[in-house]
């Protein structure tokens, strides 16, 4: 009896399904496949990434290479597989950094106001006036091309925009009652923000951190394209862009299906995001 | 007017004076040493102390950093460490390309995003709408520099009919024709951003009061979309292309890397190879400028669509 | 013949999958130079109600019945054809001042637009009829204000506007949806007193939808009362007021403050169901102090001048 409704209430949820919702569970789909195939890429290549086969080079598509081969004769599919886990790595963690860093100072801003608010805003405002990925670019060029520069050379690009995100209901928040009680109350400043207005503050900064990890991965695959990536020979879905250019003429894929990698990852990002925000927001209901 | 213009200015003054001040410790505190990158390691231990004493390298930080404001409020942004020719000169030469290539991006966005967008608002929850919001996702995914290899293999290859690499020398009429796969490539990603923005801000302009006044007098229905809806839907649209104005003037050093364009972005791609750092320090100086100037048209541009706002 | 004739008008949206009522089949008609009050609690269905008379109500609802105006049915013309008729014959005035107007468009432009499309006036004709609309509606400085945007003018001023808008092609209908809930109170009674003015000048139909019982005693000469959807009462105003039957109307009349009667103050008990949970029969039942077996079943609206729908109160 009772799986007999649950059997039906799912078929009229399938059959009913919004196409925009179905969406948002494909990008789900694809992002989870990605993360998993990807995270297990040193199982589930093929080949070794860096192993090179002069005799095999620029290879196309083949059995024993899905996605043909690079300049070197590397397996371009284990490739992709090696640099889309550096991306997402990379992606997920300057994206995590940004948003507590960034949560953080905006909340600080906005609950003390004044002096700290203006200088921190500031600060904001200065990162702001460069062209996104200018920034980035400046930072991993004086840091070092090493792996933790680079994230926090995103970390820092995206920082902003999620203090921004969380300075502005700070503000309205501390004007309310209840957080007047407690300072009446003597609880410290760090416990009133921690706990009362970080929970009212967060909802609307996860739901754009799906859009900027997107973002992240999308900065990171361009500074390896400019060179300013993981080193090589890691591989990284930008460098092998870069490489693959020289030879765009004879052997269009070893640029193209790497290229294709970071679309995807970015696209099932970009569908969360939106499916999450429509969610979260339904009066904007499918509005942007 | 005049006024507002200036006040803006004047307001973005320590934003940019946080800049320039930015840009000169990050490039003080490059960990190695400037002569010794450039000179190369088997320059003489005189060659590198005669080039540290030329540049200033050898005085104390904030010594240099009182050169390096006087030198600016003098108009110079220095000499490049490696050519030793004027910054400001090399930036002059390649800015045009630059600007040609964001602008003509732009108004690619502009001219077919705004439509689709309003056409897919217009047609909302049909076919028509899912297929203008998924395209539309698609694009905004689409790395700059996929898409302008995609446009090459399409246009330049396949069908040739676009050159690949553009000649700086060349005469107006052919320099616009080098300039359509290139700002296609950006154009295409702007469109997808003004598509969704547009289609956002009309379908909040559609559901406002004075929408449904503009019905109740009969006014035909081209009428309303044009004249009422439009203008109104226009205005957040403003905010948002100055916004992605500089994501575009970032991602043109993309384009110009796989076009093989001259421009800032190539620029600073060479710069950063060279190690030349005062060339590096006077384009962040340069983009930080575009960003602030890009805020103020954007500013101004508002007046044209909405009287509410005025500039006094 | 009367100028509008409201139909049996049911009014239905989905609501989880299923279409539920908001107006449940309501019938009035509307002569000329004359002055209707719809009156109820909010959510009853004011209006929606108007907005169905003006062709004006999202797609997603469903209309059955008919509206008739001079012999056709507005609910089954073409848009097209409705488009000539709504701001000519028939025109609105809006509950909100401040957003009903076009912020980017000038004053002038805003008035001058049902003249120009309905009746085939040159912009620079519109644009002097537009001033002569300005003065009727006592705007000082008419001339300056028509080059004016919304956002220089008071709420008070753009009510006036929005009339200004309404009788541009001297309408035989003008609808107005609570016009001075947004305005305080020296400025209703302004925007009142001139609204009736003019209606006698130009031989107008008023239909005013309020729940304010001083605008009813004010400018009404009938009075329909709706509850939950559904008309049920409709008198002149003096009978209303004297001897109001429906034991609705009774309580909403007692449940407002005045002067005369402080004594008899009590607000109505409960609450009106939500459209997806109404009783089958009379839709007051559940907070009707005199509801009976027989009030299970849907009564009728009954009567000539005094119409009342209750099972419990014969002809008046
Ligand atoms: N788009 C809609 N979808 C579903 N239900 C609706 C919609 N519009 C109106 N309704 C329903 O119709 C009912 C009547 O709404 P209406 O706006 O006519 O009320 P009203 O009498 O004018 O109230 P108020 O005095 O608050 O203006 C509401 O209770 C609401 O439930
Ligand atoms: S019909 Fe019955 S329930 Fe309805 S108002 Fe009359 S007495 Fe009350
Ligand atoms: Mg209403």
């Amino acid at each position: 009896m009772r799986t007999d409704s649950l059997n039906k209430r799912f078929f009229s949820w399938v059959f009913n399904l919004n196409p925009l919702t179905a969406l948002t569970a494909l990008g789900l789909v694809i992002f989870s496949l990605i993360l998993v195939v990807s995270l297990a890429a040193p199982i589930v290549a093929p080949y070794d990434p860096l192993e090179q086969n002069i005799l095999n080079r620029l290879q196309g598509a083949s059995s024993d290479h899905w996605l043909g081969t690079d300049v070197f004769g590397r397996d371009t599919l284990s490739r992709i597989l090696h640099g889309a886990q550096i991306s997402l790595v990379i992606g997920l963690t300057s994206t995590g950094i940004a948003l507590v860093a960034g949560t953080g100072l905006g909340i600080v801003a906005g609950y003390y106001g004044g002096w700290t608010d203006i200088v921190l805003m500031r600060l904001m405002d200065i990162l702001l006036a460069f062209p996104t990925l200018i920034t980035g670019l400046l930072i991993v060029a004086v840091l070092g091309t090493n792996p933790i520069n680079i994230v926090i050379a995103i970390a820092i690009t995206l920082l902003p925009n999620f203090a921004r995100v969380a300075r502005a209901p700070t503000i309205t928040l501390k004007e309310r009652e209840f957080i007047e009680s407690c300072r009446a109350l003597g609880y410290s400043d760090i416990r009133i923000m921690g706990v009362h207005i970080l929970p009212n503050v967060i909802g609307e900064v996860v739901v754009l951190a799906s859009l900027w990890t997107a973002s992240a991965i999308m900065i990171e695959a361009y500074l390896s394209f400019i060179g300013l990536g993981v080193a090589p020979p890691t591989p990284t879905l930008g460098g092998m862009i870069r490489q693959g250019l020289e030879n765009i003429l004879d052997t269009p894929w070893v640029t193209i299906y790497p290229g294709f990698a970071v679309m995807f990852i970015v696209l099932a990002l970009n569908l969360i995001g939106d499916g999450v925000r429509d969610a979260i927001d339904p009066k904007a209901g499918g509005r942007s | 007017m005049a006024g507002f213009i200036l006040k803006r200015i004047l307001s973005s003054v320590p934003t940019l004076f946080g800049v320039l001040t930015l840009v000169f410790l990050l490039v003080r505190v490059v960990p190695g040493d400037p002569a010794l990158a450039i000179l190369g390691d088997n320059a003489s231990e005189q060659a590198l102390q005669a080039f540290r004493e030329q540049m200033g390298l050898n005085e104390p930080i904030w010594q240099q950093y009182l050169s390096f404001l006087a030198q600016l409020a003098s108009g110079s942004l220095g000499n490049s460490m490696v050519t030793g020719d004027p910054v400001f000169g090399a930036v002059l030469k390649v800015l045009p390309h630059t600007l040609q290539l964001t602008v003509f991006a732009l108004f690619i966005g502009v001219i077919f995003g705004v439509p689709l967008g309003i056409w897919s608002a217009l047609r909302r929850d049909t076919w028509v709408d899912y297929t203008c919001r998924l395209v539309s996702l698609v694009g905004i995914s689409f790395p700059s520099f996929l898409i302008a290899i995609v446009l090459i293999l399409l246009f330049a290859i396949e069908i040739p009919l676009f050159p690949v690499i553009s000649n700086p020398e060349d005469t107006v009429a052919s320099s616009l024709y080098n300039l359509v796969l290139p700002g296609m490539s950006l154009g295409l990603i702007m469109t997808a951003f003004v598509m969704r923005t547009a289609r956002s801000s009309y379908l909040n302009v559609s559901s406002e009061d004075y929408i449904r006044t503009a019905k109740s007098k009969g006014t035909p229905r081209h009428i309303i979309i044009f004249r009422h809806a439009l203008r109104n839907a226009l205005i957040p649209i403003v905010t948002v292309v100055g916004l992605y104005m500089g994501l575009l003037i970032g991602n043109s050093v993309l384009t110009e890397i796989v076009f093989n364009r001259p421009g800032l972005g190539k620029l600073i791609v060479l710069s950063l190879n060279l190690r030349d750092y005062s060339m590096l320090q006077g384009l962040m100086i340069v983009y930080a400028f575009m960003v602030v100037l890009v805020n103020l048209i954007t500013d101004l541009t508002y007046g044209l669509f909405d009287p509410r706002v005025t500039y006094s | 013949m009367s100028i509008l004739s409201v139909r049996d008008l049911k009014i239905s949206f989905k609501l989880q999958g299923a279409w539920h009522p908001a107006v449940n089949g309501i019938s009035f008609d509307v002569e000329r130079n004359e002055t209707v009050c719809i009156v109820g609690e909010s959510g009853c269905g004011k209006s929606i109600t108007a907005l169905s008379i003006m062709g004006l109500l999202t797609p997603a609802a469903r209309l059955e019945g008919a509206i008739e105006y001079n012999g056709q049915n507005l609910l089954e013309i073409s848009e097209k054809d409705l488009e000539k008729i709504r701001g000519d014959k028939l025109s609105m005035i809006f509950q909100e001042p401040m957003t009903s107007l076009n912020p980017v468009l000038k004053i002038g432009q805003q008035i001058a637009e049902p003249l120009i499309f309905h009746k085939g006036l040159s912009l620079n004709d519109a644009w002097k009829e537009a001033k002569e609309l300005l003065e009727l509606v006592r705007i000082p400085d008419a001339s300056a204000r028509l080059n004016q945007y919304p956002h220089q003018l008071s709420g008070g001023m753009r009510q006036r506007v929005m009339i200004a808008i309404g009788l541009a092609c001297k309408p035989d209908i003008l609808i107005a949806d609570e016009p001075t809930t947004a305005l305080d109170v020296t400025i209703q009674a302004q925007v009142l007193a001139l609204l009736d003015e003019i209606r006698k000048e130009q031989d107008l139909s008023i239909i005013m939808i309020t729940h304010d019982l001083g605008v009813v005693a004010n400018i009404a000469d009938r009075v329909a009362v709706m509850y939950a959807g559904d008309l049920v009462e409709m008198a002149s105003v003096q009978n209303l007021f004297e001897t109001p039957t429906y034991p609705y109307t009774q309580a909403f009349l007692s449940s407002i403050p005045r002067a005369d009667r402080a004594d008899k103050l009590k607000p109505i008990r409960g609450q009106v169901p939500p459209i997806y949970d109404m009783p089958e029969g009379c839709r007051f039942s559940p907070r009707c102090d005199e509801a009976t077996e027989k009030c299970n079943q849907k009564p009728v609206l009954a009567g000539k001048m005094h119409q009342t729908r209750c099972w419990m109160r014969g002809e008046v």
